[in-house]
């Protein structure tokens, strides 16, 4: 798994720094490093180049990346830049003859099919829920309103916005959107894109059951050839299963280094939370370049291997040990957590399916069914609630915190469901808030209610000891 | 003059209630359901009695609130309360749920907690396009929701399948013919009439129903009221308690079709029985008028379109409830795809409102007279 870095730079030592300081570090990286890292390897264009400091990626617009801590590693800055240049990277995919695919719901699985064909790239409409955020503008998620999505929705709508808007993403060759074991806030705004763009394939995300899942499997596996018929008419390629094969064995690639840098993360603090987010993050779509997400899983696995043989946390290891359910829209509150002295050691981000290996030995479509269907919104909610037991009791988590989504769907059913069970199984103190509209900061109430919460941690720690 | 007195239906409900106590003292098995895809006929003939539990009100949701957070649905926090309090939902021996929307999927998870009876959930997939693996998935969960009920009765329903289905398409093309009627000028039957014995429908049994509507169903207009402008009612489950709104409606308006599932999506389809008879309902049901859930839901659309053109509608009457996303999420594509002014009412069952209610009731009904 491991692959050796070859850059004539040494990392300062580990610690989590501020905009400004990223500015400073960046003038001391020598352009030849600068210059190596190109989106769809191999490739050494002068339009590929993605490494700049996050001061690049907020004077377009990321202005949230000012308030922001980051890890002061250049896998990190590698891992930032690559991750904020995915507008341009879909808009270039198109330009140079590639089928950009929208992904829609279905967390995981249909991104490996597609990105076993060649010259598509997969993508998830998704994950722009955290845009407005980082603009520090509610301009996507007022686009939606006006086609009608209420106000009290998980933040996702900000994906509606952005598919009117032309210019987060070019227009995708063909829209895929799962529904099924999904939530309804999600579900309205595939069926209003379906509207708007008339392009659409529905595929069905079933329930996982606790009976017999063969003929789930085996309704999984026809929807996903309908897929596959129409990726091969967009493309006029035919799917090998050899082609399948490379494509799970490359997922599973980006699934083992991800499980590997969250075991370091959680147990030597070897990258903040935020960095650990958008690295489980990439699980489901690989951020549109798979080759080099996997590079930059493999820099950021060194990174993280050499600071744990040279005890280097980015965090204290003493800080007060926190699980968290459901990813927090706005970065800043995993921050925030860390400054007031926590580290995150367990995630139930709703991913968790996209985090486990696809089995090798299974005819391969039935193996991505296998993996679609044991995700963490097809099943229970007291299944969720042991993934994060396991991870709090391995970890040692102190708290709980639930962020949530008004109006969210599966926030309302499920965060108190999730909550008692983690409370009275592991006796944790359990925090719940639903996250704020982007803003430039944390709302007063919030940052009190988890200071609070530090405290209370604080203060049970002592009274163990 | 009314079709059948309100007064006339609490009673047949009191009655009802209290026939179902006496059955269950013999051994009868009463099966609470929350969902118009639940099919009923499976229910009955594996010899229990279906009731569908649609009640609602401000006071069980309160109640709810205790399991779930304030900002579930209305409907979802009401049925928790009512398991624990309201003598209709005591009665259940069993509940059935189907994954309908988000909520509805995840509340009997929470209900296992609240009561200590058998649940049962029918996984209905919410893709639409009735793909033959879709299909199959669907009559397996039917398979899988007649052995719960043998389970609970005893009885294999598939013998009387067949005699069942007859039974409740009799229901339903009785009330669909009364439905029909509501095409007239001014309509002799109101909407909230229409409501009511869909409601009864799925509490009573089915001949009494249908002896009911047959001695009621006007052969000509009963109701003098002055001409209303014609509207169509969309939007969420409404319940019982939701009869003082649309009563309030009706004292501007005449509610001369809608596309609720406890209204006429409830009976405009009749069940088609070629062989087996659990394919030609997880076919039936599979493909009822899609709640708003589904993907594509095309064809709820499709049918809006056609009661509007029959039933020369005016307006839309769009009451959805509160955080009731798949239909709440649809209020915009109504007024863009049906062209028709739209007033949208936003309910979670507290009657706090009720005057501003009023208002704006009156204000759509100037509006509409003026068009």
């Amino acid at each position: 798994m491991r692959q050796k870095d070859n850059f004539s730079y040494q990392d300062p030592k580990s610690a989590r720094i501020t905009f400004d300081e990223w500015d400073d570090l960046f003038d001391q990286i020598p352009d030849n490093i600068i210059e190596k890292f190109c989106y769809f390897p191999p490739n050494d264009a002068t339009w590929a180049k993605y490494l700049f400091p996050p001061q690049t990626f907020a004077i377009y617009g990321a202005r949230h990346l000012r308030r922001l801590k980051f890890d002061n590693s250049l896998a990190a800055l590698r891992l930032w830049g690559f991750v904020n240049n995915e507008v341009e990277r879909l808009f270039r995919a198109q330009q140079i003859g590639k089928k950009v695919i929208a992904v829609m719901g279905d967390l995981g699985p249909l991104a490996i099919i597609i990105s076993a064909f060649p010259e598509c790239v997969p993508f998830y409409p998704d994950c722009w829920w955290w845009t407005p955020f980082a603009m520090e503008s509610r301009v996507l998620l007022k686009t939606a309103e006006d086609l009608g999505i209420p106000e009290a929705t998980c933040y996702s709508r900000a994906a509606l916005g952005a598919f009117v808007k032309h210019s987060y993403f070019p227009d995708p060759d063909l829209i895929i959107a799962a529904t099924g074991a999904s939530c309804d806030d999600y579900s309205g705004v595939q069926s209003l894109v379906a509207q708007l763009t008339g392009n659409v394939i529905w595929v069905e995300t079933p329930l996982r059951q606790s009976d017999d899942i063969s003929e789930t499997i085996e309704l999984l596996v026809s929807e996903y050839h309908r897929v596959i018929k129409s990726l091969e008419e967009l493309t006029g390629i035919r799917l090998t299963e050899d082609l399948l094969k490379q494509a799970i064995q490359r997922a599973n690639l980006v699934r083992k280094i991800t499980a590997r840098l969250r075991d370091l993360a959680f147990t030597h603090a070897v990258f903040p939370a935020v960095e650990m987010m958008l690295i489980e993050f990439g699980c489901l779509h690989f951020y549109s370049d798979i080759t080099e997400w996997i590079n930059i899983l493999h820099h950021l696995l060194n990174t993280a291997e050499h600071r744990t043989r040279t005890n280097q946390a980015v965090l204290p290891l003493s800080s007060l040990h926190l699980a968290w359910l459901t990813p927090p829209a706005d970065p800043l509150l995993l921050c925030t957590a860390e400054d007031y002295g926590a580290r995150i050691v367990a995630t139930e981000y709703v991913i968790n399916q996209a985090l486990a290996p696809i089995e090798n030995s299974l005819p391969p479509l039935v193996a991505i069914a296998r993996s679609h269907l044991f995700g963490s919104l097809n099943g229970t909610s007291a299944e969720r609630a042991e993934l994060l037991i396991r991870q709090s009791t391995k970890n040692s988590a102190e708290g709980l915190i639930i962020s949530g989504l008004l109006g969210g769907s599966h926030c309302a059913m499920e965060s108190k469901l999730i909550g008692d069970i983690v409370r009275d199984r592991l006796g944790l103190p359990v925090l719940e808030f639903d996250v704020a509209p982007p803003n430039r900061e944390i709302d007063r109430q919030t940052l009190t209610r988890i200071e609070a919460f530090m405290e209370l941690l604080r203060s049970r720690r002592c009274a163990k000891s | 003059m009314a079709l059948i007195e309100y007064k006339k239906i609490a009673h047949l409900r009191e009655e009802r209630i209290a026939e179902l106590k006496r059955l269950r003292v013999t051994g009868k098995k009463v099966v609470g359901y929350f969902c118009l895809y639940v099919p009923v006929e499976v229910i009955q003939a594996s010899g229990a009695v279906p009731i569908r539990l649609a009640r609602g009100d401000n006071s069980a949701a309160l109640l709810g609130e205790r399991h779930l957070r304030p900002d579930a649905c209305p409907f979802c926090k009401s049925t928790l309360g009512k398991l624990t309090t309201d003598p209709l939902y005591q009665l259940a021996d069993a509940l059935v749920f189907v994954n309908t929307c988000d909520m509805m999927r995840r509340l009997p998870e929470v209900v296992r907690n609240v009561v200590d009876i058998p649940v049962f959930q029918i996984y209905l997939p919410r893709t639409a396009e009735d793909f033959p693996n879709r299909l199959n998935e669907f009559l397996r969960q039917l398979e899988k929701m007649m052995n719960f009920l043998k389970t609970l009765t005893g009885v294999d329903g598939l013998p009387r399948l067949t005699s069942t289905i007859t039974e409740y398409n009799r229901l339903r093309q009785a009330l669909k013919a009364l439905d029909e009627t509501r095409i007239q000028e001014p309509p002799p039957v109101k909407g909230s009439e229409i409501l009511d014995l869909v409601l009864l429908a799925t509490l009573l049994k089915s001949e009494d129903v249908i002896e009911l509507i047959s001695e009621k169903m006007p052969h000509q207009p009963v109701n003098s009221q002055p001409a209303l402008p014609r509207v169509l009612l969309a939007g969420s489950i409404l319940t019982e308690e939701d009869r003082r709104t649309i009563t309030l409606l009706e004292k501007e308006l005449a509610i001369v079709a809608d596309t609720i599932c406890t209204g006429t999506r409830f009976f405009t389809e009749t069940v088609e029985v070629k062989d087996d008879p659990l394919i030609a309902l997880a076919n039936y049901y599979f493909n009822l008028i899609p709640c708003a859930f589904r993907r594509p839901n095309d064809r709820l659309y499709d049918f809006t379109h056609k009661l509007i053109a029959e039933r020369l509608v005016q307006g839309i009457i769009y009451k959805t409830l509160l955080y009731c996303d798949p239909w709440r999420f649809e209020v915009q594509t109504h007024r863009t795809k049906l062209q028709l002014p739209v007033l949208e009412i936003d309910s979670d069952y507290s009657e706090k409102n009720y005057q501003q209610l009023r208002t704006r009731i009156e204000a759509f009904a100037e509006m509409l007279k003026s068009k």
